[in-house]
């Protein structure tokens, strides 16, 4: 123990990071309500994600300077990734023939369980003890860490922002920078108060960036050397080449798959492509989209393990295909396009609502607009029945659908899973797939409610008695009305309704057109739930 | 699990009528490449922009070049390759620069141990010396293919990364990088590890600042080889 962890402020600083930490224990245990409420009350937090949005649209918007060749692109994402949703099943037996071909051993995964229990076993086989990770979410959807840390294996994340999640025991809250929650000082006194230099010491104290990245890099780099397996996502599956490709800036992504005996990729089905060429236009896309580079540092290309001729490399090569909920999206009508999906976060960097209570409080992998639509669909998250709160936390206002590069119409598939969750059960027997705890939210009021907008807007005499009796009767509406009035001003019904000033101005209706007119929208805002 | 890749597989087929119909690559415009007379400055405004390091030099003068990089930045161990065009160097180097140890990578890296290969990367070894295949001018990217002569760690591990680099590999970009050298059906097969690199490593993952130096190396130093204009430039 050095004499640095004895000083007095050493300690103090221990206890605001232990207190950080519990405090995201209590949040993570809480439903998404309180999560919310929690995050919103935290004004560092909001100012953390405040910044990081703001930044990471100008970012976005530099490098996509010319507005039609913005739509070009994302016409051409769109197109590769549905190309490649098309011939999903065939590409991917492709790509398992490629990959053996190339010495890469492959292996099925329905569930998490399985393929955490997949990893695990190529672990035993090899006697291996300890993991050193790259960057991966599909690793994090199946916590990983967990099954294999209680196997006694030891896991350490090398990505910059997750290595500092890891320490701090917390979650990542945005995929592609997963500590931006977090400030310089909180990472200062992380860094100085848990992590531990390869000589055993406390890490000195400083809240300046290179000095905490080089001695995170000092830190990793012993790790690298030393560890039995690695263990990274992929970006993209190419299969006529049976190749692994994985983007990435700090270099680890290429330490993990490189420097240890063992690599094991894991991904979801979907993100296989047919070929190179489907390549150029997702990878400007990409980090783009994401972070708005034009190119990331490194995009590592993986079609082998290290031949008999070849000095270095891992000796084996394992990719891990994992369903867990994929599969079923595939089969949904309307949900397919979920899959399209590249995770550039570019949907969460432009939602307003993830700005504002971050991503801790949506309580799942994947925060943000991808992450409302993805998590209830996937097998191990419990579905709509536990995250139909999650589904609402959205205004509707498109952006997140704006910016996806490809194209995912995201406010459409927040309202089909919102009517999902609303859904009779009646209709869950009609043949077609539904999402896991379609229905669980389904309530009579609120849907009498919907019945009777609905019936009102069908019928015109029935309408216009309707609004004749509130602009008559406005005088009697409540002043409060609790919990909608806690943050608005109740709306005061106008004296004349629309029709009556157009009647008085001479402005010729007939019954006939406004009912034709008016039932499609109502009908869409009954489904939608909007 | 055989079952697990059949139920899978299964389930798929049966989603694929669900399939709205997609564009094809023809039905939508293509996008324009970048024209050939702003490639060079394309890659050097990308590299530039990227903190690597460009130092212009000639097929009879980069090796000096490299001498009087390695001088000035005091490098103590470079390692390189066991490839014919580092033969010269190998003998030479230390030679011109008293101080400077030059390490072949040509034993293997063992697996698991700690072997003095993999001991030398990880601490003595002050920069590595790497040979790009090709040059992207839309992105300013270096293709690196790994093998025998150009091992995945040798332009990773060491803080320094050193790249040659000939202006006739300048291409457009990574599709075009795609079908002048890696077409499957004229034979021409992807290296078990194919790298892009742009720039020295780097990560803004605090507070969005960047930080150069994250786990690969801090500084990426390129001598571009003028090999289209040696008459002039000679
Ligand atoms: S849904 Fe679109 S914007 Fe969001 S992460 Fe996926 S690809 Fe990016």
């Amino acid at each position: 123990m050095s004499e640095l962890r004895n000083q007095p402020e050493f300690i103090e600083l221990t206890e605001v990071v232990d207190r950080e930490e519990h405090e995201f224990a209590d949040m993570a245990a809480r439903h998404f309500k309180a999560r919310a409420k929690m995050a919103l009350e935290n004004d560092t937090l909001r100012a953390s994600f405040r910044g990081a949005s703001d930044f990471l649209m100008a970012k976005r918007r530099s490098v996509f300077p010319d507005e039609e060749m913005l739509q070009a692109l994302r016409d051409r994402g769109e197109a590769a990734r549905q190309r490649s949703l098309q011939d999903l099943p065939d590409l991917l037996e492709l790509l398992e023939q490629n990959l053996i071909a190339n010495g890469i051993q492959v292996h099925w995964a329905e569930t998490a369980q399985q393929a955490n229990q997949i990893i695990h076993d190529i672990m035993v086989a090899n006697n291996a003890r300890s993991v050193v990770k790259g960057k991966s979410m599909v690793s994090e959807e199946i916590e990983l860490n967990h099954y294999l840390e209680a196997r006694g294996i030891e896991c350490l994340e090398s990505d910059m922002g997750e290595y500092l999640v890891q320490l701090a025991k917390e979650a990542p809250s945005h995929i592609v920078m997963p500590v931006i929650h977090k400030n310089k000082q909180q990472i200062a006194r992380l860094m100085h108060t848990r992590a531990t230099t390869p000589d055993g010491e406390a890490v000195p104290y400083s809240e300046d960036v290179d000095d905490l990245i080089g001695n995170a890099r000092a830190i990793l780099r012993q790790k690298f050397r030393q560890a039995d397996v690695g263990i990274s996502g992929v970006n993209m599956a190419i299969a006529e080449t049976g190749t692994l490709l994985l983007v990435e800036n700090e270099g680890n992504g290429r330490m993990s798959t490189t420097v240890p005996p063992v690599h094991i990729a894991i991904t979801g089905i979907e993100k296989v492509v047919r070929s190179l060429s489907d390549v150029p236009e997702l990878l400007t896309l990409l980090p783009r989209s994401a972070t708005g580079q034009i190119i990331t540092t490194y995009v590592n290309m993986i079609s082998g393990p290290r031949k008999a001729e070849e000095p270095d490399g891992p000796e084996q090569v394992h990719l891990v295909l994992l369903d867990n909920g994929r599969s079923k999206m595939f089969n949904h009508p309307d949900l397919k396009p979920t899959l399209q999906c590249i995770r550039c976060g570019a949907c969460m960097n432009h939602c307003p609502v993830y700005a504002r209570i971050g991503g801790h409080a949506y309580g799942s992998t994947y925060p943000g607009p991808i992450g409302q639509v993805v998590t209830p669909q996937l097998d191990s998250s419990g579905g709509l029945g536990v995250h139909a709160d999650m589904v609402n936390a959205c205004s509707l206002n498109g952006a997140c659908g704006e910016a996806c590069p490809v194209r995912i119409p995201l406010p459409d598939l927040i309202r089909k899973l919102r009517a999902e969750a609303n859904a009779p059960v009646t209709v869950q027997h009609d043949g077609k797939p539904h999402v896991n705890g379609s229905g669980s939210h389904r309530s009579l009021a609120e849907s009498l409610i919907w019945q009777g907008w609905s019936q009102l807007h069908r019928h015109s005499a029935l309408y216009r008695l309707t609004t004749t009796a509130i602009t008559k009767g406005r005088v009697l509406m409540p002043s409060k009305l609790s919990p909608w009035t806690n943050t608005r001003v109740m709306p005061k019904p106008a004296a004349s309704s629309l029709h009556q000033l157009a009647k008085k101005a001479g402005v010729p209706s007939s019954a006939a057109d406004i009912k034709t007119a008016q039932t499609p929208d109502a009908t869409d805002n009954r489904e939608g739930k909007s | 699990m055989i079952s697990a890749k059949s139920n899978i597989l299964g389930r798929l087929r049966k989603g694929q009528s669900v399939q709205a119909t997609a564009a094809s690559r023809h039905e939508l415009p293509t996008l324009p490449r970048l024209p050939k007379d702003q490639w060079k400055a394309s890659f050097m405004e990308l590299m530039s922009a990227n903190h690597a390091d460009i130092v212009e030099t000639t097929e009879a003068g980069w090796q000096q070049a490299l001498v009087s990089e390695l001088g000035s930045r005091q490098i103590g161990n470079l390692v390189v390759a066991s490839r014919a065009e580092n033969l010269p160097l190998i003998e030479q180097l230390p030679r011109q620069l008293s101080g400077l140890t030059v390490t072949v990578f040509d034993q293997a890296v063992e697996a698991g141990a700690d072997t003095a290969m993999r001991s030398t990367l990880f601490q003595q070894a002050e920069a590595g010396l790497s040979y790009a295949s090709a040059a992207l001018a839309e992105t300013g990217s270096l293709a690196l293919v790994t093998g025998p002569q150009e091992p995945r760690t040798l332009s990773l591990v060491p803080p320094l990364s050193i790249v040659v680099v000939r202006e006739s590999t300048l291409l457009s970009g990574v599709a075009e990088l795609f079908e002048h050298s890696f077409d499957k059906q004229q034979g021409q097969l992807l290296p078990t590890n194919l790298v892009l690199v742009s720039g020295p490593s780097k990560t803004a993952d605090i507070q969005q600042t960047l930080a150069y130096g994250a786990h690969g190396p801090k500084s990426l130093l390129i001598l571009w080889v003028n090999d289209l204009h040696a008459e002039s430039v000679g």
